[in-house]
């Protein structure tokens, strides 16, 4: 149980990285579009492949999950790839 | 008792199968439907309409100058002299991007910037140039050019005495753009300055008009507070979500809230960073 919470943690702990070094590049990068969007398509795969992989380990993992983090992924790539 | 609809769009309650409506799949696709549509109305508005939405919103060339000239002061480096014959040669330089439908310091056919001072009547010691495209405002032109060591060179450098500059709207490539010219100088002897004087009276004697429509909003920003209205309806379902669904302990087949708002928080704080524009 405890390993399992402290799975849990670390899941959340990578993503948060993940994210904060999205924000990191952006700004490194921000006089550079292409690098731009590289950066927000690579954080956007990342996250719906972040999704699979923590419900699977939770053993949560189901088709309207995957389609609802596809969704999100999707959408939050858009969000940002339409202004560049 | 039925739930106010607002409530159902935005709280989790057995009405909508303990999911606000809002997070639905049909929903997200529904979001995803007016990103495109706003988006792609506002590409339609701003072609129809030009004066109303248009890259060149407030760009004003003198505002330019001033920033210019206070980074050079915030370095005890001496301000910038506007220079009509460099404005000239800046104004020329864009209008020949847009006819020969190029974005480069030399054109496709040879010419580099320093034959359209010359031209102009300006007979430099050393020259720079600067360009800029598609920004919005003056303050990040200055502050894009400054993030670049090359642009930055060229603002810092002490040799240079005159500066001109222009902002004209065309097509590029069937894109419309905004394109800021920015050229810098120290002339030659004071020999050579009336012997290029002559020249200058000759050939320049009318003046360019200066092509930068008064708009209020480029299409840029509009897309952008398009996106970051639909970025904040989204993190505020997910948050008031992510609450109700640990006040209520409610189990359910779903993604996880709180990963999801790390994301889309994540994407609100990059929307906030971008800006458009080019430099070179």
């Amino acid at each position: 149980m405890r390993a399992q919470i402290a799975k849990k943690h670390l899941d959340y702990l990578v993503l948060l990285i993940a994210a904060a070094l999205a924000i990191v590049l952006v700004l490194v990068f921000a006089s550079n579009k292409q690098l731009v969007s590289l950066v927000v398509i690579s954080f956007s795969v990342f996250y719906f492949l972040w999704g699979i992989i923590h419900h699977t380990f939770e053993k949560s993992l189901h088709p309207e999950v995957v389609f609802e983090y596809l969704l999100y992924s999707v959408l939050g790539a858009f969000l940002i790839i339409g202004l560049i | 008792m039925a739930a106010h609809p607002l409530h159902l769009l935005f709280v989790p309650h057995p009405h909508n199968n303990h999911k606000p409506k809002i997070l639905w799949h049909q929903s997200i696709l529904v979001l995803f439907g007016l990103l495109i549509m706003g988006r792609s109305l506002i590409d339609i508005f701003s072609g129809v309409r030009p004066g109303i939405l248009g890259f060149a919103s407030q760009i004003a060339p003198e505002k330019v100058i001033e920033l210019t000239n206070q980074e050079r002061q915030t370095n005890n480096l001496p301000p910038l002299t506007y220079n009509k014959e460099l404005s000239d040669a800046a104004q020329v330089k864009a209008i020949d991007m847009f006819a020969n439908n190029y974005w480069a310091h030399v054109s496709p056919t040879g010419t580099e910037p320093w034959s359209f001072m010359i031209n102009s009547g300006y007979n430099y010691l050393h020259a720079g140039e600067n360009l800029a495209r598609d920004f919005s405002n003056p303050n990040d032109i200055v502050v894009a050019w400054m993030a670049s060591p090359t642009h930055r060179r060229n603002i810092l450098d002490g040799r240079y005495k005159d500066i001109g500059i222009a902002v004209v709207d065309g097509y590029i490539n069937g894109v419309e753009t905004t394109l800021v010219v920015q050229m810098f100088g120290v002339r030659q002897s004071a020999a050579a300055e009336v012997a290029s004087g002559n020249v200058v009276s000759q050939v320049y004697a009318q003046e360019i008009p200066k092509v930068y429509p008064a708009t209020t909003i480029s299409p840029f920003d509009a897309k952008k507070s398009w996106s970051i209205a639909l970025v904040t309806i989204i993190i505020l379902a997910l948050a008031l979500d992510w609450f109700f669904v640990w006040k209520n302990n409610i189990i359910r087949i779903s993604g996880k809230t709180w990963a999801h708002l790390t994301y889309f928080l994540t994407l609100a704080v990059i929307l906030f960073i971008i800006r458009q524009g080019l430099v070179l």
